[in-house]
């Protein structure tokens, strides 16, 4: 937001100020430009050109890599949409999808099935469809488990966001 | 003995065909069943990216018909063997029969993959709107699926009559 330029000066401040001026044709000059903003959030008069100075251009934006922009007011949150639990339950079905099949297959084609190749292939294609139902099971159990908690949660602290 | 009435030369080429056969059809189906219901998936998690959990069944399921052509293809591809290895006695027989092993688990495969595409793709938009549609969803997905568990039970058994 272009109110805190007057307390931090990122090195593209000046380059926010400028076009500000260019907006605003005002003769001001560049450092009085913050003491003007931070007297127009008191005066309503002068509310309407604060509106048009605020109108965020490319350079309003904050900048991903400047360090006022990891300020705590701002903050932005990168917990994971994802909870790391679900990522692993999902790699595990992953893997298990391509190790499970084809693993059973080698592993009993010799030893538990003397040779009977059709046998371990048959024992393959179940294996396949096990991992199939574990994880439907494990998506319905998720969809429970998130149903309960946030039952519980709301609960707790009445009516919370989602 | 090599190139007998019975176990011509070109004999081989059958059996490498009904593998081919097996793996393109079946991962044609399984990529059609994984980037329609994807596309389905990506629809869905913009809205409630909590039910991507229980839709992404529809792409488990489309790698399961990968896993059957892979199952066939590895079953076949132990019948073969160079000719000086024991492959010159590999018959006519055993390779119009591995060609229709393969051609039936890879287009039942290319069968079930397109119709858990469209189930997917369809079934997850539905299922944001009314949960209801779940078990129905998943039900219609194992139909379709079980379309391709039949060309792989029909590809192991004409695989058992190479051996007798």
């Amino acid at each position: 937001m272009p109110i805190k330029h007057g307390l931090t000066y990122p090195i593209r401040t000046s380059l926010t100020l400028t076009t500000n001026i260019i907006k605003q044709a005002s003769p001001l000059t560049i450092p009085y430009h913050h003491i003007l903003q931070s007297k127009s959030q008191r005066s309503p008069k002068m509310a309407t050109r604060r509106i048009i100075s605020q109108e965020k251009t490319l350079l309003d934006q904050p900048d991903p890599n400047s360090p006022s922009s990891s300020s705590p007011a701002q903050k932005s949150n990168i917990t994971p949409a994802v909870p790391s639990a679900v990522i692993f339950k999902l790699l595990a079905f992953t893997l298990a999808m391509m190790v499970v099949p084809i693993g059973s297959y080698f592993a009993t084609v010799n030893t538990l099935f003397k040779g009977n190749s059709t046998y371990a292939g048959g024992l393959a294609a179940i294996m396949a469809n096990v991992v199939l139902i574990g994880y439907v099971l494990v998506a319905m159990a998720e969809d429970q488990s998130d149903r309960l908690e946030e039952e519980k949660k709301q609960k707790h602290e009445g009516k919370k966001d989602r | 003995m090599a190139d007998s009435e019975l176990s011509p030369k070109f004999a081989p080429f059958f059996g490498m065909a009904g593998i081919a056969a097996a793996m393109i059809f079946g991962s044609m189906g399984a990529a059609y069943g994984t980037a329609k219901a994807g596309i389905g998936i990506a629809g869905v998690g913009t809205f409630r990216p909590d039910l991507i959990m229980k839709c992404l069944i529809p792409v488990v399921m489309s790698g399961i018909i990968a896993v059957y052509a892979l199952v066939i293809s590895v079953l076949i591809a132990q019948d073969l063997a160079p000719p000086d290895a024991g492959g010159a006695n590999y018959s006519l027989f055993n390779g119009f029969m591995h060609l229709a092993c393969g051609l039936s688990v890879g287009l039942t495969g290319l069968a079930a993959g397109y119709c858990i595409g469209v189930v997917g793709d369809k079934g997850v938009r539905s299922y944001m709107q009314q949960s209801r549609v779940f078990v129905g969803m998943v039900l219609i997905l194992i139909f379709g699926e079980v379309l391709g568990l039949y060309g792989l039970i029909v590809g192991l058994i004409l695989n058992t009559k190479s051996k007798g």
